[in-house]
This record gives C-alpha cells, sequence and structure tokens, in this order.
C-alpha cells in the first residue's frame, strides 16, 4: 500500500487510528503495540504476502542474536553472535538486492555465462535490514536494553518509517514506546495530519508533476536517441527536483504518520538544496542514512582517527557503500564514487582554506550564494548519474549538458529573449528551428516553480517547528520559521490546508492523458 | 482550539471533493454515469479518444460482456456489438486506439475476470506490434481489476471512484466540455443522436476523422500516412516486435499469450488482420517495411497454430483483409468539402461500420461478399502473400496516375519534408 494511495487514506489509516484509539483506552500498551506489528504487517503483505515471510525470518533471527549478545557464555563469543549476526543480514541483502548485479557484472567482466532464477527485490530490505544491523552492533557494545518481541517488532515494522524511512534508531524509538505518556490525543492528529498533507501534496502535486518533463528526457539519453543541451538542463534540473519533492515528501508523509499515532521520528531532510557545501548537503540530505553510515561504516573504518589520506579513502569506501545501498547498479557506484570524490575535495578544500587563515562559517552573503550554486549544480550533475538508466546514458545526459556538441535554442526561444538573442550568437549560442523541447516553457515554468519552493521557502519541519515535529537532534539543527509561516491551530491555517488537501486529493488518481489518441 | 481546527480542516475538504465530485458528475465528461443531459451544458463530449483507456476498462465493468471486440481505433469504430451474428449475449467494444498486443492481452484479461467470456472477436493491426511505439506508452495499472498474471488490484475499486469522479484530469476534461458546448454549432445538437461510446457498446464515433472537411481528401490521405510514417511505425529508428527493455515489448510474446489464453479459458476467439485502403500498404511498401510485414503475417499464422497444437485444438480462424480487392484498390477522389468522403473508409486506415458488418459476416459467419476475407493458415500463407504482391502490381498498373502523386508524397514524408 503507498501512502498516496486512496486505499491507504480513506481505508487503511482510519481503520488503524480508530483501533489504535479503541486499543489504547480499553486494553493498555501491549495490546496498542501488538495492534499496530498486526496493522504494519498487513501492510507491508499487501504488495506480496511472500515477502512477509521473509521480514518476520529476519526479525526472529534478529532479536535471538540481540537477546543472546548480552548473555555470553554460551559457548560463543560475543563477537562471534555479532559477526554471524551482521553476516546473516548481508546475506540477506546481497542475495535479493545484489545477487543479479553481480553474477551479471561477473559475466560481463570475465565472458561467463552463468544465469540466476529472477529474485525479486523484497521492498524495504534495505531499510530493515541496517535498522537490524545498528541494533545488534549497539547490542553488542551494551547500548540496548531488554526489550520484549512485540516492541522489538514493533520498532522494525511500525509502517510510516518502514518503507522508506527514515531509517529509525532503536534507542529513539523503543523508548517512546514504552513512555507513560504515549497515548492517542487530538494535538498528534491535528499535527501528523497537517504534516502528511503537505508531504502528500510535495509528492502528487509537485514531484508527479516534474516527473512529466523529467521522464522524457531520460528516456531518450537511455534509449541512444540525441538530447540537447537545453533538454538535458531542463531533464536535470526537473529531476533534481522532483527526487527531492519525491523523497522529502515521503519523509514527511511518514513522520506525520508516525506523529497520528504519538510517535515523533528523527528529521530527514532540512532544505538539502539550500548546502553551502557538500559536507553540508550531507548534513541535509538523507540525515538517517549518513547517520548510519557515519556511525556504523565510516567510525569502523577507523573515521578521520588515522590521518589524513586514510580519512580521504574511508570517505571514499563510505560513499561507495552509501551508493551501492541505494541500488544494485553501477550508476549508483558511479554516484557514490561522485559524491566521495566532492567529500575529499571538500575536506581538502577546507584544509587549505584553514590554512590560509580563514575561518570557517564566516562567509559574506555573496560567497555562501556561490557556493550554494556550485554544490547545487555539482549535486545536479551527480544526480544524472543517478538517474539514467545506464552509464552510456548518463554519459549522454552530461555531454550533451556541457555543451561539448553545441548549444542550441529553439528559435521561439531565441524570438522570445529579444536583443538579448544577438547577444548569444555572438558567444556561439546558435538558433535550431526543428529543435522543440519536451513540454518547452510549461517545462521550464514548473521546474522554476519548484526551484522558488525549494530556495525561497522553509521546509515542512521548519513551518511545524512549534509543534517539535522531529527528535530533539534534528530540532537542534532546524532553524524555526516566526509568523505567519509558522503553524498553529488557527482558522486562517485550517483554510490553507483543507484547501493543500482538496487539491491534493484530486492528484492522487492523476492519469496521464493519452497523447496518439487518433490510431 | 484543536478541535476546531481539526472540525475545520475535514469540513474544508468534504465541502470541496463534493462540490469537485458533484460537477464532474454533471457534466460527465466521458459518459461514465446516466446524469441528465443539458443542451449547451453537456450534451457534445468532444475528445473521447483521449479518455478510451478509462472508458473501456469501466464499461467492461458496467457491461460486463460475454462477447468483446479487441484490437485498434480500426475496431474500434468499425465493429459493431451489435451485430446479428454474435453468438454472446452482451457484447462490447473494448477495443483501444493505438494499442498494443500486450494490451490486448491486460484487456483481454480484465473482461475474463469480470465476466467469462464466450466469444471474442480480436482486429490484428500491424503497428499493434511496434515495440517502439509500444514503449511511449504506459498502462496505467489502476485501470485494469487484475494484473499481468491475473491476481485481482485490490486498488481497483476505489481508483475507479477517484479517476472518474474526482480528479483534476476529471475537473478539466469536464471544462473543456463546457466550453464546448457553449459553441452555438453544439448547442443545438440533439442528445438523442449524440451519444456517448458507453451508450454504443463501447464504439468510438470517428468525430475526429471528419475534421478538416476543406483539405482534399487526397491530402487528408497524406496527411494520414504521415503519421504512420512518422509516429506509429518508426521507420527511422527501425520497427522492431521487441526490444530489449522490457518483457511487455515482447508483443510477439503478448499475442501468444493472448491466444494461449483463450485456449486455457475456452474462449471463442475469432482472428482477423484489419483491412485498410490500398494507399497504406503503398506507405509500408515505401518505408522498406514490406517484408516485416509480411513477416508477421506469417508468424501470427505460425503462433495461433503453434499455440493449437500445444492445447491440442483446432486454430482459431484467422482471416485477412489486408489485401487487394473490390473495396480496398479504389481511387481516392481528390474533391474536398462537406459530405465529400471515400465509401468504404473514414480514412486510408479507418473502415466504416458497413465494412466492419461485412468482416464480421466473414469472421463470425453471415453472407459476406465472395472473396472479401483470405482465411490464412501454414500451408497456404506462402502462396496467398505471393498473390497480394501480384495484386500489387496489377493496381499500381491500374491507377498509374494516381500513385505518381502518392509515391512522391510518400518520398516527401520520409525524407522529413511536407508534401505539397
Amino acid at each position: 500500500m503507498l501512502f498516496n494511495s486512496p486505499i491507504f487514506i480513506f481505508v487503511f489509516l482510519p481503520l488503524v487510528l480508530a483501533g489504535f484509539y479503541a486499543t489504547s483506552r480499553l486494553f493498555g500498551r501491549e495490546v496498542t503495540i501488538v495492534w499496530l506489528v498486526l496493522a504494519s504487517l498487513f501492510f507491508y503483505g499487501w504488495w506480496n504476502p511472500v515477502y512477509l515471510l521473509l521480514m518476520m525470518a529476519s526479525i526472529l533471527v534478529n532479536f535471538s542474536f540481540g537477546y543472546l549478545l548480552p548473555r555470553t557464555g554460551i559457548g560463543f563469543s560475543k563477537r562471534a553472535i555479532l559477526v554471524a549476526g551482521i553476516l546473516f543480514n548481508l546475506g540477506l541483502l546481497g542475495y535479493f538486492k545484489y545477487a543479479n548485479f553481480f553474477v551479471d557484472s561477473l559475466n560481463a567482466a570475465a565472458g561467463t555465462g552463468i544465469e540466476l532464477a529472477p529474485i525479486i527485490l523484497p521492498l524495504a530490505i534495505s531499510f530493515f535490514t541496517f535498522q537490524q544491523i545498528a541494533y545488534l552492533v549497539d547490542a553488542y557494545q551494551d547500548k540496548t536494553q531488554e526489550y520484549n518481541f512485540s516492541h522489538y517488532c514493533l520498532f522494525v515494522v511500525f509502517f510510516p518509517q518502514l518503507i522508506a524511512g527514515p531509517i529509525v534508531h532503536h534507542k529513539e524509538i523503543l523508548p517512546q514506546f514504552l513512555s507513560s505518556r504515549w497515548r492517542p490525543r487530538s494535538i498528534d492528529i491535528a499535527i501528523g495530519s497537517t504534516i502528511f498533507i503537505l508531504g502528500l501534496a510535495k509528492k502528487v502535486v509537485i514531484a508527479d508533476t516534474l516527473a512529466i518533463y523529467a521522464n522524457p528526457v531520460f528516456f531518450l539519453a537511455d534509449t541512444g536517441a540525441d538530447v540537447s543541451f537545453v533538454q538535458a538542463w531542463i531533464g536535470a534540473f526537473a529531476y533534481s527536483f522532483q527526487l527531492y519533492f519525491d523523497f522529502s515528501g515521503y519523509t514527511d508523509m511518514a513522520i506525520g504518520l508516525a506523529r497520528m499515532f504519538g510517535i515523533t521520528l528523527p528529521l530527514n531532510f532540512n532544505s538539502p538544496y539550500k548546502a553551502t557545501s557538500i559536507i553540508d548537503f550531507w548534513r541535509r540530505w538523507h540525515m538517517t542514512l549518513s547517520r548510519f553510515l557515519r556511525d556504523y561504516v565510516y567510525i569502523p573504518l577507523g573515521g578521520s582517527r588515522k590521518g589524513v589520506s586514510q580519512r580521504y579513502i574511508n570517505l571514499m569506501l563510505t560513499m561507495l557503500i552509501g551508493g551501492l545501498w541505494h541500488g544494485a547498479g553501477w550508476t549508483f557506484v558511479l554516484w557514490g564514487a561522485i559524491h566521495g570524490i566532492y567529500l575529499v575535495v571538500n575536506h581538502g578544500w577546507r584544509n587549505v582554506y584553514a590554512l590560509l587563515g580563514y575561518p570557517l562559517g564566516r562567509d559574506r552573503m555573496v560567497w555562501q550564494c556561490l557556493s550554494g550554486l556550485l554544490t547545487f549544480i555539482a549535486v545536479v550533475i551527480a544526480w544524472v548519474v543517478f538517474r539514467a538508466a545506464s552509464i552510456e546514458g548518463a554519459a549522454t545526459m552530461l555531454r550533451a549538458m556541457s555543451g561539448i556538441d553545441g548549444v542550441a535554442l529553439p528559435t521561439s526561444w531565441m524570438n522570445a529573449l529579444g536583443p538579448a538573442s544577438a547577444m548569444l550568437t555572438s558567444i556561439g549560442v546558435a538558433t535550431d528551428a526543428t529543435f522543440k523541447v519536451a513540454g518547452g516553457f510549461i517545462a521550464v515554468a514548473v521546474t522554476a516553480v519548484a526551484a522558488a519552493i525549494v530556495f525561497l521557502l522553509p521546509n515542512v519541519q521548519q513551518v511545524m517547528s512549534r509543534t517539535l515535529p522531529v527528535l530533539g537532534s534534528g530540532m537542534a539543527v532546524l532553524r524555526p520559521v516566526q509568523g505567519w509561516m509558522c503553524w498553529k491551530p488557527s482558522f486562517g491555517w485550517a483554510v490553507y490546508i483543507g484547501l493543500t488537501a482538496t487539491i491534493t486529493l484530486g492528484f492522487l488518481a492523476r492519469v496521464s492523458e493519452f497523447l496518439y489518441f487518433q490510431f | 482550539m484543536i478541535k476546531h481546527y481539526l472540525l475545520a480542516v475535514a469540513l474544508i475538504v468534504c465541502l470541496g471533493a463534493f462540490s469537485v465530485i458533484g460537477f464532474n458528475w454533471l457534466i460527465n465528461p466521458m459518459g461514465l454515469f446516466s446524469s441528465p443531459l443539458i443542451p449547451g451544458v453537456n450534451v457534445v463530449k468532444p475528445n473521447m479518444f483521449a479518455y478510451d483507456r478509462q472508458l473501456k476498462s469501466w464499461g467492461i465493468s458496467k457491461f460486463q460482456p460475454e462477447g468483446l471486440i479487441l484490437g485498434s481505433s480500426r475496431a474500434s469504430v468499425g465493429l459493431n456489438p451489435e451485430h446479428s451474428a454474435w453468438q454472446a449475449n452482451e457484447v462490447f467494444n473494448s477495443a483501444l486506439s493505438a494499442t498494443s498486443a500486450y494490451l490486448i492481452y491486460r484487456y483481454l484479461r480484465h473482461a475474463q475476470a469480470t465476466r467469462p467470456l464466450k466469444q471474442v472477436v480480436l482486429g490484428l493491426d500491424f503497428l499493434s506490434f511496434n515495440a517502439d511505439l509500444a514503449n511511449t506508452m504506459s498502462l496505467d495499472e489502476r485501470l485494469l481489476s487484475v494484473d499481468e498474471a491475473g491476481r485481482r488490484n485490490p486498488d481497483f475499486l476505489l481508483s475507479r471512484v477517484f479517476q472518474s469522479l474526482y480528479s483534476w484530469n476529471v475537473l478539466m476534461a469536464s471544462v473543456s466540455v463546457l466550453s464546448a458546448n457553449r459553441k452555438e454549432v453544439n448547442r443545438k445538437v440533439d442528445p438523442d443522436s449524440y451519444l456517448p461510446p458507453l451508450a454504443r457498446n463501447g464504439v468510438m464515433q470517428p468525430d475526429s476523422f471528419l475534421s478538416k472537411f476543406w483539405v482534399p481528401l487526397r491530402e487528408r490521405a497524406y496527411g494520414t500516412l504521415r503519421q504512420y510514417l512518422t509516429t506509429l511505425w518508426f521507420p527511422e529508428q527501425g520497427f522492431v516486435f521487441s526490444d530489449q527493455e522490457g518483457v511487455e515489448s515482447d508483443l510477439l510474446g503478448w499475442y501468444r499469450q493472448t491466444v494461449r489464453y483463450a485456449y486455457e479459458e475456452d474462449i471463442d476467439l475469432r482472428l482477423f488482420i484489419s483491412p485498410s485502403h490500398a494507399y497504406l500498404f503503398e506507405a509500408i511498401h515505401a518505408s522498406g517495411l514490406w517484408e516485416i510485414w509480411e513477416e508477421w503475417k506469417r508468424l501470427l499464422v505460425a503462433i495461433n497454430e503453434e499455440e493449437a497444437l500445444r492445447a491440442g485444438r483446432e486454430p482459431f480462424p484467422l482471416w485477412d483483409f489486408a489485401n487487394y480487392n473490390d473495396y480496398s484498390a479504389v481511387t481516392v477522389p481528390m474533391a474536398a468539402g462537406k459530405g465529400v468522403a471515400m465509401p468504404d473508409f473514414w480514412d486510408v486506415g479507418h473502415y466504416r461500420q458497413e465494412m466492419g458488418d461485412l468482416v464480421l459476416d466473414r469472421v463470425l459467419g453471415g453472407a459476406p461478399p465472395a472473396g472479401f476475407g483470405v482465411p490464412l493458415n501454414g500451408a497456404s500463407i506462402d502462396a496467398h502473400l505471393a498473390r497480394v504482391r501480384e495484386s500489387r502490381e496489377a493496381y499500381r498498373s491500374e491507377y498509374v496516375e494516381e500513385l505518381v502523386d502518392l509515391d512522391a508524397a510518400l518520398s516527401d514524408i520520409l525524407a522529413g519534408e511536407t508534401p505539397q
């Protein structure tokens, strides 16, 4: 079930909420937890009930390892149990997510002809595997408490965060289930539903509209057709904003849904495109993944404790693993490598900057804007590799974006530019009468609106900051907004959220109009 | 305060939603509901082809047919569900414009899941087997009650409500219906004579083929051919039955699945290759696709017979109407104006319902003219294809002058220029 499907919004969610209120009032905490576990399992099994078996097996095994870890003296060392647990998780992930990729790569490299039966990727496996690895490592380091099985289950399967994060940490979620203050409250419904509606709007109104303009460009590039300079940039920008609104919108929905059930999730996106460096970007984009990679990959590798060169190697390795985590394909590995290089360059630059005697963080506005622009363009270039279906497709896009093959604008654009067109012509910009941009000015306008929202407006969590929408670590970095932009349960906000919801719900069933209707 | 906030949000959403739903129900832009027809408001419903995926799916659920018409827009405008030779109670025309072999299979399964089918007539078109074209179309899974493997789509019912009443697509369609009906010419349209497709068992009205009546008929034919050559067959990128990208575009594979499924479900399937005007065959020849076209016919026959063998049954009857005969090999007049038309075709690709009736006479059993429609089987296909080649020569020598013009137009289109 997707958060943006009518069946979720109008059937599943109201029923589960009603059950939450009823069990909580009539039977108390333990029954409520069991209810939420069952509802979450139903939510997950909706796609394919077979996945359920796999997830339940993963939970059972990890819970058992977590149970054994603090209990030494059963014949195995703690380290052996931890290694076995991690191997189990990586094995599961490796088989279901990466087996086909490795076999295909091996076949391509060594000319072998190994064939695997098609393996269907179980949903959310990357998320629940990472969450449980973190749990095992912490249990090994005696950082966990004793949890009972239903609590542990709910921590893993709680439906708001199950499919696409935020990647939650046991120490921030499990105590909330145990808190004496955990009960249904109408204030949580109000806050949660507001965040959910704003997230839903970001996903179905903005992201899905941008996709209309991004998809055809990447389709052309991936099928070997020519892509022009302007087309490629429109596609790249449209996709960059689409991905942000899609993913952060989904996270907002998750945060809002969890809040309806009285649970606060961690911050996952903090206006990442406003970052002024790549280091800053990774502190704002998919923050819970960055945190996981830092705590469970980068620091165990040695982090920055073993000298500068080892630090850069660790950074590269962490980003390569991060890239591969996103998907089993060489484009994702390359994307991770690009960001690894970006980070190394960024750290190197900071060192040089410090050596020159400039203090960090006291830059002028202009310098910050330029840094922000450079960071954004670097991120957009990397997203092209992330989005393309193949390395060749990515190369086609980047080549077109570089302008190596020439820069041409459609005649109508040149005409619209008036006197500026003469200047463009003088620097080598050509006019191409045959060339049409997919979507034309509408594509540009839609992308520009998305850009304005991203760069000029506060993000959803900032707007909601008065309600403490995310956990403390997130609240510490959120810059709250003041005045009318700050949400409060007023009539004005009710009208705005009500209208947003009315418009957004009309986009749930968007049918792309069929173009070849005459045949 | 919090309760007031929640109440206000809920009220606004309900008010907004019910206004949209009420308006869309009243205007009824796809003709799905039995809302009242009001002259000047919602009688004329243009642009129906743009919604055909949706309204045909809806129609199948509503009519629960025992007999089904499948195919492209040719079958959609040309085949009559009320023809007397049908051996099924309710018959629905679920043919889709620019369909692919994949969509044909999916709509067949949707109908079978709605009610077991007795008889299906499938009009086969070359364009439905072009993987390049199929790649450009994505099917909205929410429109069909079952998925590729026949599993129930649990979102189907609720999605249907949203897609027909509460979506901005429908609202935009309603607004355009409203503005079309404000026009003077449409205010006078008699509601009884202008029926939406669902009131005609799914048959689409070929109103969009009738526009541009001031253009000479022959030039209109060239315009149609350009669409085939530049869009539907994609001669530049090559016509391919399947590509590497995905299973969905193995179109002959989906045709095979369709035939196999009909055997498995005991459906009386009747296959035919759609009639077209001879101009279309000339376009196939000019674009270098003739051999692929012949190969396509051979493969249709071979797959049908292989599946019959696999099922231990007689092959389904497969008729070819795409040949030179008294209807297709005729002159296209130069004339222009309202009422000027070819006798048997709307345009060089789409046959009229009168010819559709003859096709159904042949395919379902009636009294068609002798020689109209050729039965195809493995033993006779090569001889048949040779006869078509010979007929082409005869046609070319009979219409020399007309074809000089056509050849010039085709070579202009293929060279990327507009024919004069």
